[in-house]
């Protein structure tokens, strides 16, 4: 197993890239990240109940705020980078979400060939 | 590279990284996890794409904006969002070495999930008793079967995570219960990230007007 995947963790005794300050003190990504979940939820809430805009906007607008949750979720709470020796875990669950979204887009486009309903 | 430089970058490379990471068989078993994670995503995403294809396919029965409560679907969101984060704080506490933040803290957690999983059952309880049930319409089968399966995976959190509260009770945080305590945290902040979904596609597009 080669750890020298990451290098730039070694040469200091407080080298670690992802951990150290966090654990100590207020816990203030925790706390951060949060409030941004609640902002997007409550963002996407307002433009969907207090917004004019077209559905096709509104359906964008809160796809987006959906995958910033993903990424509060992943960095602020999961400690997605962190690992010891190569990131085996990131370039599987990057396969599982191509799979997901291979299985998702492609059964909405095949379905709109019937032209019955708008997707 | 000689065997005496990759020990030292070994050394100083895991020198940072907290308990759970000290032994390979933890390092494994969080490995392991993130890669039940990936199969587990590709599980919802068909319950998701078959939910997207057939969401307008309502029958007789009521569609999603007939359905669909607003305060009811935001509070389970935010109960979601409020567990994910105490989880989180437990975990932390877990690395600094309080036993007791740790445990109050994934308690405060299950209690949450518990509130989530009764505010649902009351949601299902309330749409069958008005006739609309699994079978009604291809809109409902893969609305109850896709957020039911969410609701599942959370009763089977709450097992999981106060079996491992209990462990971490009895036998402290340790090389054997620091990975089960991070491992089961991770498993919590998933299903926040499959619920912030189920919450956009379902509930807030199911009430676009």
């Amino acid at each position: 197993m080669s750890s020298t995947m990451d290098s730039h963790g070694h040469g200091s005794p407080m080298g670690g890239p992802q951990r150290g300050s966090h654990e100590e003190g207020f816990p203030w990504s925790h706390v951060i990240g949060y409030v941004l979940s609640l902002i997007l939820t409550f963002a996407a809430l307002v433009i969907v109940e207090n917004t004019k805009l077209s559905g096709a906007a509104m359906v964008t607008y809160i796809l987006i705020f959906a995958g910033l949750q993903v990424f509060v979720q992943l960095f602020f709470f999961m400690h997605f980078t962190e690992t010891v020796g190569p990131r085996i875990h990131i370039v599987s669950l990057s396969l599982g979400l191509f799979f997901t979204m291979c299985v998702i887009l492609g059964s909405i486009w095949i379905m709109s060939f019937s032209g019955h309903q708008a997707y | 590279m000689t065997i005496a430089h990759e020990t030292v970058l070994r050394q100083s490379h895991e020198e940072p990284h907290s308990l759970e990471y000290s032994t390979s068989g933890g390092r494994l078993k969080i490995l392991g996890f993130w890669m039940f994670l990936a199969t587990d995503l590709v599980l919802f995403g068909c319950l998701f794409a078959t939910y997207l294809v057939v969401r307008t396919h309502a029958a007789t029965g009521p569609t999603e904006g007939q359905l669909f409560d607003v305060p009811t679907f935001t509070a389970e969101t935010l109960i979601l969002l409020t567990s994910s984060f105490t989880c989180g704080l437990g975990t932390r506490e877990m690395r600094r070495g309080s036993r007791g933040g740790a445990v109050s803290l994934l308690i405060i957690t299950v209690l949450l999930g518990l509130s989530f999983v009764g505010l649902e059952v009351n949601e299902f309880v309330k749409y069958t008793s008005s006739g609309a049930n699994v079978q009604t319409s291809a809109f409902l089968s893969a609305f109850f079967v896709l957020v039911g399966t969410h609701g599942c995976h959370v009763s089977m959190g709450i097992l999981w995570m106060t079996s491992i509260l209990l462990q971490l009770m009895v036998k402290g945080i340790s090389q054997v219960t620091a990975p089960k305590v991070f491992v089961v945290g991770l498993y919590w902040h998933f299903l926040d990230v499959v619920w912030v979904y189920i919450y956009t596609v379902v509930y807030l597009m199911g009430v676009i007007k």
